[in-house]
């Protein structure tokens, strides 16, 4: 079977497509993309700069690293608590055992938080409570003398 | 705003496309499903650090990825014993669990970005400051997140999960030639989103004076509808 060689039109759509690196590019045109780059290098060239760019602006999102307490939460979700402790035993640490953990630590901050205001709120209460017994107590007194002057 | 549509689960469409490929997992799932605790461990420090990539990439919240994370891998310990060799690759289907466990809570979330709701604003209060890696990261993640959902998926699989055009494709339940589609027109669009910033963010930008204004990602919460 002869295979036609490829096109400056196909190179283009897989660089743009599938970025700079040929290790992203279909497997089946790999070989062919790169016979391409041989026969048309600047071509390829001007191409491929183009979508190094993207390739490096994607680069530059740092990759997520799991957490140790993470591994072992799903090691404690998937096995049984003697088995996760035998498996941390040989590895010289202690398990951080919570099969259940909150959904959100969002959801603890608004619990505080709404503690917080409630408190907030039942203090206020009370202060304005207090102020408004002191008026009266105030008024009471302003009156009575009032009533002590008209009784002159 | 784009649609979040679950993909299907089932190993029947993902069969037909993966036949030609080789589960290099098959033994550790098969060890796994007897109950073998270090196979469970070694599945564990296999998998988490791709799963919990994908549910960052598409979730932006590092505490939602994690338990996304949990939550797909806990699906697979217990689809171990149901597994059937051949008929899918577990790192396909790994990566489907995980994409529709991070769009149901995008739909919960309904925060989904669009292009129009990333602005430009002026931040010039140190113009002769060299933006720094996390700055870089961030401002990629906002584009990233710009993008149409679709678009957006094809390129954390085909970039950051590194699985293949035919294991993308399949994933998604398109044609390799529109995944290609949606690849390209993602990565033009990622790069117009960042065009100002690009030089920057790959070093030897321009000098203070001549700088644009920066993106920022402005997240709108949209009603449910």
């Amino acid at each position: 079977m002869i295979t036609q060689p490829m096109t400056s039109d196909r190179f283009e759509a897989i660089v743009e497509a599938y970025g700079a690196n040929p290790n992203r590019w279909p497997e089946a045109e790999r070989d062919a993309a790169r016979a391409f780059m041989q026969r048309e290098p600047q071509v390829a060239r001007a191409l491929m700069a183009e979508a190094r760019g993207v390739d490096a602006l994607l680069g530059s999102l740092a990759a997520p690293e799991p957490s140790d307490t993470l591994q072992w939460e799903v090691l404690a979700r998937l096995m049984p608590a003697a088995v996760v402790e035998k498996v941390a035993d040989e590895h010289n640490v202690v398990p951080f055992v919570a099969p259940h953990r909150p959904k959100s630590r969002v959801m603890w901050l608004a619990g505080g938080l709404a503690a917080a205001c409630a408190a907030g709120v039942i203090f206020g209460v009370n202060l304005g409570l207090a102020s408004t017994a002191d008026l009266r107590a105030e008024d009471v007194l302003v009156a009575a003398n009032y009533s002590d002057v008209d009784s002159w | 705003m784009s649609n979040v549509t679950r993909l299907s689960e089932g190993h029947r469409y993902m069969g037909q496309k993966m036949d030609s490929l080789s589960d290099p997992d098959e033994a550790l799932i098969a060890a796994v499903a007897r109950g073998d605790a270090a196979a469970t461990q070694a599945l564990v420090s296999r998998k988490l650090p791709r799963v919990l990539s994908l549910a960052r990439r598409l979730l932006s919240d590092a505490i939602e990825a994690e338990d996304v994370a949990q939550e797909a891998l806990l699906r697979m310990w217990k689809q171990a014993p149901h597994w059937v060799p051949g008929r899918a690759r577990l790192d396909t289907w790994l990566h489907k669990v995980a994409v529709n466990l991070c769009y149901d809570r995008l739909r919960r979330r309904k925060d989904t970005v669009d292009a129009n709701e990333v602005e430009l604003v002026d931040t010039g209060a140190n113009p002769t400051q060299r933006l720094d890696q996390q700055q870089a990261s961030a401002q990629v993640e906002a584009a990233l997140n710009a993008l149409p959902e679709r678009q957006k998926l094809a390129i954390v699989l085909c970039y950051y999960q590194e699985l293949s055009n035919i294991e993308a494709a399949g994933l998604m339940e398109v044609s390799v030639e529109a995944l290609e589609s949606l690849l390209s027109r993602g990565r033009r669009q990622l790069k117009a989103l960042l065009s100002e910033q690009r030089t920057d963010l790959l070093g030897g930008g321009p000098p203070a004076k001549d700088r644009k204004p920066e993106l920022k990602l402005v997240t709108s919460k949209l009603s449910a509808s």
